[in-house]
């Protein structure tokens, strides 16, 4: 079981990587469409957090997800809630 | 094409593509509302060059729809977006917005941005894409091309590939912003026919069923394909 600061963590490091960009121009307000490029970009950015947490979910429930905090909040409950 | 002024080109389809060089953001800032500048300060700068551009062709794509009425400037067009919710613009002329008949859709990827306006009462929605011409991964296109796409795609020489890749994620996006949803439904639900005319109807499959389209497509300074979408 990971906490929120392991997640937090984590998610920032898809983030960057996916993106290409500074882990520390990231911050949980951060908009994840503000940080892509484009929307090709942000549809690999959900494949991505799709592969890293094997997360079964709907697509219109990720889509939903607006802020990197939003993220790590949706990683938490559906993945490591009990 | 960076020049360092903004340049726009109407294709013949009325889509508005603007492009601009490096040093016209002051130029771009100019155009906008009070409003609107309000929320441009807000964006992170990494955006900012895009969002500018996005507002630039959409004013155009506003006068050029506009051309036969009165003149306007760049700063009585004022679009509004955000929330998920597809832009809209406002033209204030005195007390009338005699925008609402309309519909707008931009997109801008890259240092390039479109727009078009098409008129609600003969056209029920509208949704345009561009985006630069790229190489996929694998893991990505089978993401969003359906199992017949795929397999299309992946029989083409490397150019064509890329070209015929990025196509159908134009169809696809557009085709999602015409019928209000963007990504929240996934691309893959709809599939696109092997042959697409740059100009005319084609026949989409959304979920299994048949949905005839008008669609318009071009490539764009030999980078960028640019799509529209009538519906």
């Amino acid at each position: 079981m990971k906490d929120y600061q392991e997640i937090k963590e984590e998610v920032m490091g898809v983030v960057a990587l996916t993106l290409n960009i500074a882990p520390d121009t990231i911050s949980e307000e951060s908009d994840i469409t503000d940080l892509s490029e484009d929307s090709i970009q942000l549809f690999e950015l959900l494949l991505a957090f799709e592969k890293k947490y094997e997360v079964a979910t709907s697509y219109d429930d990720i889509a939903k997800l607006h802020t990197v905090g939003d993220i790590v909040r949706y990683v938490e409950r559906v993945k490591y809630s009990d | 094409m960076h020049t360092g002024q903004i340049s726009l080109i109407e294709n013949t389809h009325g889509i508005s593509i603007v492009q601009c060089g490096a040093f016209s953001e002051c130029k771009l800032f100019q155009s906008l509302t009070p409003f609107e500048m309000s929320v441009y300060e807000c964006l992170p700068t990494r955006k900012k060059r895009n969002w500018l551009l996005g507002r630039k062709a959409g004013k155009m794509a506003v006068k050029n729809y506009f051309s036969e009425g009165p003149i306007l400037n760049d700063a009585d067009v004022e679009i509004v977006s955000g929330d998920g919710m597809p832009p809209r613009f406002i033209i204030r002329q005195g007390q009338t917005d005699i925008s609402t008949h309309c519909a707008l859709s931009l997109s801008h990827s890259h240092g390039v941005a479109i727009a078009c306006v098409v008129d609600r009462c003969m056209h029920h929605s509208l949704g345009v894409d561009v985006e630069l011409i790229r190489t996929f991964d694998t893991r990505t296109a089978q993401a969003f091309l359906t199992d017949d796409e795929y397999i299309l795609c992946s029989r083409l020489e490397a150019g064509a590939r890329d070209h015929a890749v990025t196509l159908r994620w134009c169809m696809k996006e557009a085709y999602l912003k015409a019928i209000g949803t963007g990504l929240r439904m996934h691309p893959r639900t709809v599939a696109i026919p092997e042959f697409l005319p740059p100009y005319g109807q084609a026949i989409f499959t959304v979920s299994g069923q048949r949905v005839p389209v008008q669609v318009s497509w071009t490539t764009f300074a030999g980078l960028y394909i640019i799509v529209r979408i009538i519906l």
